[in-house]
């Protein structure tokens, strides 16, 4: 395992010789994903480029002070362990609800209220009247609430009858 | 926040989540065993598989403590003595973030705790507690309970902006701003029951008349002369009764529309009496655009409902229920083929308009879709241009102006088969009559009921073509009734507001400040928990310039907040003059302060209305005296309008130079005693604020004065300069004192500010 190494911001933007160098992942014992290359070793936060047009590649590797370290264009250029690592700290860090079922969709002064069956279990959330779905790329739908949790319909069309029923002024 | 709203939160909590609006017994029992004072409590929903869970977080006078809640009890699974932690993490994803404490660097975290974005708020403030115990510094006492709820419901109540009530109560809230106008109220509310009743009466003479004048008269069982005579009284009592029920109805419209407006009245000036007394917090957490909609849209539409829809829906209830006795007093057999089929109509209008209101949902996402582009594309038409982009705009304008299509043709497809097709079911329904009623009216057949007269039938035909209207009304009442509460609850919401910021009951005068400030260790935290004003002191002679410098975000607007009193301080005192800011009468206090921000802000209106703001009084000698001390005087008489020039709303007829000098005039005609300069200078060219340093040169004469400034060079005259940063007053001196600290941060800002301009 690296060890912490202190380092000057100016080293942080990573020379053509250091950005070729391979990068390693890991998760230290603070729980935090770390991130090693050409000697040097800090924590890292990871950040989808392109969560919803392309969410398997450029996966950007900022340190504490919000200084890219590393941009990973292609998760399959790290090594395999590295790679598990990687698919470990995306799911934390990328995670949204995803609704497999509609309950209810009601308006109640102002909201639009519902209730969802995510894979975490029951949720009731609420968004703005005039707070519309996004479409994804792929044709799901990302719905937005006032907290700021994200709920994702992957496939609408794979929704049950009356889940699309409850939905379906939102979808197009 | 007061009791009231507090009691909202929680109520808001239960009423639109799945989590408990306080920390629950079972939890507050398992702490009273490790420790018994609560600073603060947070939720914890996921767990380390990113599954839903209860987890608290909770901070008491000595720990932190993490409850989880199981099928068979609360489980204490972490406790951290407050002394040993170290350090505080809060990492933040999409929709799930993580704090982490640690006793020691490189450590395993104690506490691994994972959140989704409903609780973040809350977490932060709890994060913010932790790390403040990281630093071995007490926290705040607080309401633990008031703090969870408040961070858990803010955004619903954000977005709602509303308070969680329920819709009848709203409705009776709304009436009781009738009482003042009882008497309209009730000569129009006699007015239309009046209309309702004559309604009835013409159906029900021509029955009569024609079964016992005009059958008898042409079956020769009544003299001719004397049935004509009956007859045209009859016809002149129908004639009458028509022009009395016009009169009724003029009557009602006069008063009841009158009425509505009245009260629309009484509710805007209340609204806006309200607006100005709530704070400047309140301000910042509403949108300018929403509250202007509640003072004119919402309690226009109160209007309508109060003038019509209360009246409308109410009468419509009566006709239902008089239309249906009387056709069951004229013959109850076809009374109820008529009167058991309409509350079957009236649920078919109700579904009906459930379904156009998902149909205008629709049409409405994709009319929003494509006023988007035109949103986008009109204000940005250079680059659409310079990109050679205007094809692709087209399609895309064009693609979404189809899917609108395509969504309002639905709502007419769906209208112009509903109203047709309930039509019909109100003939069937009259045919239903003809037919029980015709074998009854030939007397062919008594199988339906004894021999029908014709009179009696054709004021049942005359009957059954009255139940439309109602019917439809109520059908539409759940409509009506939304909308109305909804915009009730707006307005009511904003009336609910307490002010933050509230005058003592016998406050303390003081007429002629002498203008001494002084900060007696005072903190603020605009959420209630993160401190950006710690426990800062410092004393200010009357006549004093004192520069307030330091890092973006330090803290520096906030003590200006302070001072003028739009927030009153966390912990310590403000006082000016010796007297505690919180015992002034704010009106009178801020009387005597001014204030020049760095984007002025200019009423719509003239020149000499704008500088004559705070003393509309003023003569025209001050104006100009004021105006030549801003160098302001010169450019006003350049214009065509002089000080008559109207400077259009925010004053964009004018450039920013001109703007900040009439703020200034308007400033100096104050006469304050002290004056605050927020950025006065920072956005103009060199030449301007040339003229208006000069002019502020003159200002701050003789006043007790605070100027922000970014541009250090601006603050050398200062007596004396406070560096703020990170809410804590790090240096101060005069400028020359400050420079000779190699170490500080004024020093170090002052020279890196040098090292720009002469790279430039």
């Amino acid at each position: 395992m690296n060890s912490a190494i202190a380092i000057p911001r100016s080293e942080l933007i990573p020379t053509r010789e250091v950005a070729e160098q391979p990068l390693t992942l890991a998760i230290h014992d603070d729980g935090r994903l770390w991130a090693s290359r050409a000697g040097h070793s800090l924590p890292v936060r990871i950040r989808r480029c392109f969560p919803w047009s392309a969410p398997d590649r450029y996966l950007s590797l900022h340190a504490e002070d919000n200084q890219e370290f590393a941009l990973i264009t292609d998760p399959s250029t790290l090594d395999a362990a590295s790679r598990r690592v990687l698919q470990q700290a995306l799911a934390e860090a990328s995670f949204v609800f995803r609704i497999n079922k509609v309950h209810a969709v009601e308006e109640d002064f102002e909201l639009r209220c519902f209730h969802v069956e995510t894979a975490q279990g029951p949720r009731a959330f609420q968004t703005a009247l005039d707070a519309w779905p996004r479409e994804t790329p792929e044709g799901g739908l990302l719905i937005e609430d006032v907290a700021g949790d994200v709920f994702r319909i992957e496939e609408p069309d794979a929704l049950d009858e009356r889940s699309r029923e409850l939905v379906w002024e939102l979808l197009d | 926040m007061s009791a009231v709203s507090r009691f909202d939160n929680q109520d808001i909590i239960e009423r639109y989540t799945d989590q408990p609006a306080r920390l629950p017994d079972a939890v507050r029992r398992a702490l009273s065993s490790v420790d018994s004072e609560l600073a603060a409590y947070a939720l914890a929903d996921l767990d380390d598989g990113l599954a839903f869970t209860r987890r608290w977080l909770v901070f008491s006078a000595n720990n932190l403590v993490v409850f989880e809640e199981q099928a068979d009890g609360v489980r204490q699974i972490a406790c951290v003595a407050r002394s040993r932690i170290r350090k505080v993490l809060l990492t933040t994803g999409l929709s799930c973030h993580v704090l982490r404490v640690y006793v020691a660097e490189q450590a395993a975290p104690l506490v691994e705790a994972r959140f989704t974005q409903r609780q973040r708020r809350s977490m932060e403030g709890l994060s913010f507690l932790l790390e403040q115990a990281a630093l071995g510094q007490p926290s705040e006492a607080a309401d633990a309970d008031r703090r969870y709820a408040d961070s858990v419901a803010q955004p619903i109540r954000d977005a709602q902006a509303l308070v969680s009530t329920r819709r009848l109560a709203v409705i009776w809230r709304l009436l009781s701003y009738l009482k003042p106008y009882k008497t309209r109220v009730i000569w129009g509310m006699l007015a239309a029951t009046a209309v309702t009743v004559l309604a009835l009466v013409p159906p029900f003479v021509t029955g009569r008349l024609i079964d016992r004048v005009i059958r008898p008269a042409q079956a020769g069982e009544l003299p001719v002369s004397q049935a004509a005579k009956i007859a045209w009284l009859a016809v002149l009592g129908i004639a009458t009764v028509h022009v009395v029920s016009k009169f009724c109805i003029w009557i009602r419209l006069r008063l009841l529309a009158v009425l509505g407006e009245l009260v629309a009245r009484d509710l805007r000036s209340e609204l806006y009496a309200h607006l100005q007394k709530l704070s400047v917090s309140f301000y910042s957490r509403k949108k300018t655009g929403s509250l202007i909609t509640r003072v004119s849209s919402d309690t226009d539409r109160l209007w309508e409902f109060l003038a019509f829809g209360v009246v409308e829906v109410t009468l419509s209830l009566v006709m239902l229920c008089a239309l249906a006795g009387v056709l069951i007093y004229l013959d109850w057999r076809l009374g109820l083929v008529v009167a058991v089929p309409v509350p079957l109509l009236c649920l078919a209008i109700h579904w009906h308009g459930q379904t156009m209101n998902r149909l205008f949902v629709r049409a409405w996402r994709k009319w929003s879709r494509l006023t988007d582009v035109l949103s986008d594309t009109i204000p940005g038409v250079r680059v659409v241009k310079v990109f050679n982009q205007h094809a692709r705009e087209e399609r895309r304008f064009g693609e979404r102006n189809d899917d609108a299509l395509a969504e309002f043709t639905r709502i007419h497809a769906s209208w112009t088969s509903f109203w047709p097709g309930l039509t019909l079911a109100l003939e069937l329904t009259i045919m239903g009559v003809w037919v029980l009623g015709l074998p009854r009216l030939l007397g062919t057949s008594t199988r339906f009921g004894p021999p029908l007269a014709l009179g009696n039938f054709v004021s049942f035909l005359l009957y059954t073509t009255m139940f439309v209207q109602p019917v439809e009304i109520i059908g539409q009442m759940a409509r009506i009734m939304h909308r109305a509460t909804s915009s009730a609850h707006r307005v009511f919401e904003v009336l609910d507001t307490e002010p933050e910021v509230v005058d003592p009951v016998e406050p303390v005068s003081l007429p002629a400040l002498r203008g001494e400030v002084e900060f007696e260790r005072v903190s603020f935290a605009y959420d209630g928990v993160r401190q950006v004003i710690k426990s800062l002191s410092f004393r200010v002679e009357p006549g004093e310039l004192i520069g307030l410098v330091g890092p973006s975000g330090g803290g520096k607007t906030t003590l200006i907040n302070l001072l003028t009193r739009f927030y009153d301080v966390s912990a310590g005192r403000v006082l000016i003059d010796g007297v505690d800011v919180r015992a002034l009468d704010s009106g009178q206090f801020r009387e005597q302060v001014g204030v020049v921000l760095q984007e002025p802000y200019l009423f719509h209106g003239s020149i000499l209305e704008n500088i004559r703001y705070g003393s509309p009084d003023t003569d025209f000698d001050a104006v100009v005296a004021s105006a030549r001390v801003a160098n302001a005087h010169d450019f006003i008489c350049r214009l065509p309008h002089g000080y008559d020039t109207v400077v259009g709303e925010r004053g964009h007829t004018l450039s920013g130079g001109e703007r900040q000098r009439v703020s200034i005039a308007r400033a100096v005609l104050k006469n304050p005693r002290i004056l605050i300069l927020d950025e006065a200078t920072s956005s103009v060219d060199t030449e301007t604020e040339r003229k208006i340093q000069e002019a502020m040169d003159r200002l701050v004469a003789g006043r007790t004065v605070f100027a922000i400034a970014h541009r250090l060079s601006t603050l050398r005259k200062a007596s004396r300069l406070l560096v703020i940063e990170d809410g804590k007053l790090v240096e101060s001196g005069t400028h020359a004192q400050l420079l000779a600290n190699p170490n500080g941060v004024y020093q170090k800002l002052f020279r890196l500010q040098q090292q720009l301009h002469d790279a430039a």
